[in-house]
């Protein structure tokens, strides 16, 4: 669809514009950090954001949310929904977050479907921002099969123009959307040029299993803390617990965020615990991630090469560097096997 | 849109003791719909049972739609939700979901002869086995059943074991770890009573549940008695949350316990063996 | 003089000569900064190193050489700074490391550039150590409270409990403050203890709350001022600000800093008679 130029203030303005309607998610600057938040303004949107701490996945997929209320007498219960799926737009959503939905979907879209990702899924505009530098060192999108100027899953995608940007729906809800924004029409049609990313091997779901017991994963759970950041700020990391809160006559079931690297996780009610290392636990994270999820869904990775984990993990359990340990140590296994 | 989460209602028409610390659950459903969705479950399937306020966990269903219009659950108390089930009174609200996961194919065993053999609380999802192979005697072969416990009050299904053993072309044995003043039977670990029996792996199938340190102990010894990866099946229990395929937790490899089990064949999950 | 080429002998010498199994260091990480390594081999230990990079507390890899079911763990080497080695010591107090099982190789600290907890700490010289390796540099005067810390004191009340509240609100719950921490060890934490549950799986404001505040009382008298809880915390949140004051409000009370030997209790978990009679 036609696109357009739209000047810095030109873009705030549209932004105003869609709060009248929308809850309006976009990257906010707070100290060192970034952060995809809700906002009240136009004006406290990061306009130079490069990757927000956190990815979109919370505004589908909350930390924390009522999967229903429970109301119970001496003999009865009623169970009730909350109210799911107020329209909102996130705004300036890099490629990879954009792409990370398609997994996600995958997931929770799947028969049977989850009833409270498909109502946000369905009352959500995404409007992109492509990504014509590499926004962050480690940043791998193209590994994994996606593109910095990539519009996968997006309404409306934005080019950075200046202090502006340029404008373009790719969906009928986006040119809706789109329709208030002032902006000039652009003579001659931009064409974004993706910037160079470096790469790295992404091993076959084969050349995973070659190496499932390798004391690689040992190893690397020697150093590894046992934390949730790579998880929880993780674009597809989706697993939760489920549990009640309250008291008496009112109780609310809750649906939460959970991770598989931490020992709370997988240990059972009778002690007994399936992967009692935290090699163990970060192997099931990759693994996870490269070979379960794909083999399930058609070959679709679990990753989208945000590099949220890459940079935040504090003891530099660094995904491009296991991807190419993964590859080379198959390759090994592999020559030693046929002599 | 259906929400898989929402439970279906139901009222616990029964609740006695089955051993120690375990107790029998026959949960009545109020919805029409829930009866339907479980007019039919087999042997093998499991649900979620909801003490509300508390949260939900998954059981074995540990009867058969023929034996039992209710829906009988074995539940041991060993954390929050089940020590809340185990103080519900008859009469009480509960929820359940399911019915859950695969099921034993009992439709391939047919003709085949069986070997069952349960340790502790993972006997109660076999029950539904052995009733089954009863009630449709003529289409299996000889019927071999093990039962063990780590002491003779933590046995289920207790009162059951003179039908099993009377029944036509079976056997029935059963050990204990440690016996007490009243047991007269075997004593000893499951793998010895199964190395005494020594059932043949001439056109069997053999059938194993328990803790997982059991279930390692018994395949092991049933592929050295020459049982082959694919004849050996078990069911798998693992912790998990929503028993739809979605919460990630009850992986066994690539497998989710939840929806591509909880029955599996050795051969499924042999590279995995370690994993759960 | 260069404390990476001692290391690297000394951690080469000690795995030869059977002396310990493993040496708990830094090594070069992927991308200009340093990760822990836990060497096992001569090989393996020519690849340490140290430098004012080397922000990880590593006493906290001890924590996995603990007696398991009666067998005695392996004797490990580690390398540790003046706060490191005061969590070396409180692990020593409460029974979680056996001292003679590890040999510490303390190292002169010049604080590490950048980081927080650094910023007004004068230990320049580890409190336990088995070798010294570098050459302390002078201790700078002691400069007062930290600024974040002086702030903080001088808000009101009100103020006090709107700046947790904000900071509180965007806590994941990821843990990782509690990972890092060499003090945090207990096997289920009360956060996540659900049979019983002491609160509920819901990572939101109250629930957060309630973990920190229980956190930051636990380690009262405990903590050890390294300040990896708020290097590690992915969202900002200064966790470390509330950690100081409570050392700070125990240095004035009691004269007393955790670790600075392996012998003397903290004051809350000691209780004498006296205590009860009032001055």
């Amino acid at each position: 669809m036609p696109q357009r130029r739209l000047s810095k203030e030109e873009f705030l303005a549209w932004v105003g514009h869609m709060l009248r309607e929308n809850r309006v998610i976009a990257p906010i600057r707070s100290g060192e950090r970034t952060f995809l938040q809700e906002i009240g303004v136009p004006s406290e949107v990061d306009l130079e954001v490069g990757r927000p701490t956190n990815s979109l996945k919370e505004f589908f997929f909350p930390a924390t949310e009522t999967l229903f209320h429970i109301r119970r007498g001496k003999k009865a219960v009623r169970m009730e929904l909350p109210e799911v799926g107020r329209p909102q737009v996130l705004l300036l959503v890099r490629p990879c977050d954009a792409a990370a939905l398609t997994s996600m979907d995958a997931l929770f879209l799947g028969e049977p479907a989850d009833f409270y990702w498909s109502e946000r899924r369905k009352n959500t505009a995404i409007v992109g921002l492509a990504c014509l530098t590499v926004p962050t060192p480690e940043c791998f999108c193209t590994t994994v099969g996606g593109s910095p100027i990539g519009t996968e899953n997006m309404d409306i995608v934005l080019y950075r123009d200046g202090a502006g940007y340029i404008a373009e729906s790719l969906t009928e809800r986006g040119e809706t959307l789109l329709t208030p924004a002032s902006g000039s029409a652009l003579e001659e049609a931009f064409v974004p040029r993706a910037p160079e990313l470096p790469t790295f091997p992404c091993p076959s779901m084969e050349e995973w299993l070659r190496i499932f017991n390798d004391d690689y994963w040992m190893r690397l759970g020697e150093r590894c803390l046992g934390c949730k950041i790579c998880t929880y700020n993780c674009p597809t990391c989706y697993c939760f617990d489920i549990r009640d809160r309250g008291i008496g006559g009112y109780v609310e079931r809750l649906r939460a965020w959970d991770a598989c690297t931490s020992k709370h996780y997988s240990i059972e009610a009778s002690g007994h615990d399936p992967r009692p290392t935290r090699g163990a636990r970060l192997r099931n994270r990759f693994y996870h991630k490269y070979y379960y999820f794909p083999w399930r869904y058609n070959g679709t990775l679990l990753c989208s090469g945000c590099g949220r984990c890459v940079a935040q993990c504090p003891v530099n359990i660094d995904l491009t560097e296991i991807l190419e340990e993964v590859a080379v140590r198959s390759q090994e296994r592999e020559e030693a096997k046929q002599g | 849109m259906n929400n898989p989460f929402l439970p279906y209602t139901g009222t616990l028409v029964e609740i006695r003791d089955l051993a120690e610390g375990i107790k029998l659950l026959r949960v009545h459903l109020e919805d029409e719909a829930g009866r339907a969705a479980f007019s039919d479950y087999k042997p093998g399937q499991f649900a979620f049972v909801s003490a509300f306020g508390v949260g939900e966990v998954p059981f074995g269903l540990a009867g058969t739609p023929s034996r039992s219009p209710e829906l009988e659950f074995a539940v041991a108390r060993v954390g929050t939700v089940t020590s809340a089930l185990h103080g519900l009174e008859e009469g009480a609200p509960v929820g359940v979901r399911g019915p859950m996961g695969n099921w034993f194919p009992m439709d391939d065993f047919r003709g085949r002869n069986l070997v069952v053999i349960g340790g502790g609380i993972g006997f109660a999802p076999l029950r539904p086995v052995i009733q089954y192979v009863l009630d449709h005697r003529a289409d299996y072969g000889h019927l071999t059943i093990l039962a063990a416990a780590r002491a003779p009050n933590l046995l289920v299904f207790r009162e059951e074991y003179e039908e099993w053993a009377a029944a036509p072309d079976a056997e029935f044995h059963v050990t204990v770890d440690v016996g007490d003043e009243t047991w007269t039977g075997n004593v000893g670990l499951v793998t010895e009573l199964q190395a005494k029996v020594s059932p043949s792996p001439e056109n069997a199938i053999a059938i194993t549940c328990g803790p997982p340190i059991m279930i390692k102990f018994v395949t092991q010894l049933l592929q050295k008695q020459g049982f082959a990866p694919e004849q050996i099946y078990t069911t798998l229990e693992m912790k998990m949350k929503c028993g739809l395929g979605k919460c990630g937790r009850c992986n066994v490899g690539e497998r989710y316990v939840c929806i591509d089990g909880p029955v599996f064949s050795h051969a499924q999950i042999l590279r995995f063996i370690d994993t759960f | 003089m260069n404390v990476t080429d001692d290391l690297r002998r000394i951690a080469r010498e000690l795995l030869e000569s059977g002396r310990v199994a493993r040496v708990i260091g830094y090594e070069e990480g992927r991308r200009g900064q340093v990760r822990p390594l836990v060497a096992r081999t001569v090989e393996e230990a020519g690849r340490l190193l140290f430098d004012e990079r080397c922000a990880h507390n590593l006493a906290l890899y001890l924590l996995d050489f603990k007696p398991q079911g009666g067998e005695e763990p392996p004797a490990v080497a580690v390398v540790l700074k003046p706060c490191d080695a005061r969590a070396l010591n409180v692990l020593v107090l409460e029974n979680q490391v056996r001292r003679e099982r590890v040999y510490a190789i303390g190292v002169a600290c010049p604080g590490i550039p950048g980081k927080q907890a650094c910023a007004t700490c004068t230990d320049r010289v580890p409190p336990t150590f088995d070798i010294l390796l570098g050459t302390p540099s002078e201790a700078p005067a002691a400069s007062g409270l930290p600024d974040d810390l002086a702030r903080l004191l001088a808000l009101s009340p009100e103020e006090r409990r709107r700046f947790w509240a904000e900071h509180f609100r965007r806590c994941i719950r990821c843990y990782a403050c509690r990972q890092v921490c060499p003090m945090c060890y207990c096997e289920v934490c009360i956060a996540e203890k659900l049979d019983p549950p002491w609160e509920s799986i819901a990572i939101a404001p109250s629930e957060n709350e309630f973990y920190h505040v229980l956190r930051a009382y636990h380690l009262i008298g405990r903590c050890i001022e390294c300040g990896e809880c708020e290097r590690v915390c992915p969202m900002g949140i200064p966790v470390f600000l509330y950690q100081r004051y409570m050392a700070e409000e125990v240095r004035k009370t009691f004269s007393f800093r955790a670790g600075m030997d392996a012998e003397t209790p903290a004051p809350f978990m000691t209780f004498r008679k006296e205590e009860l009679e009032k001055p």
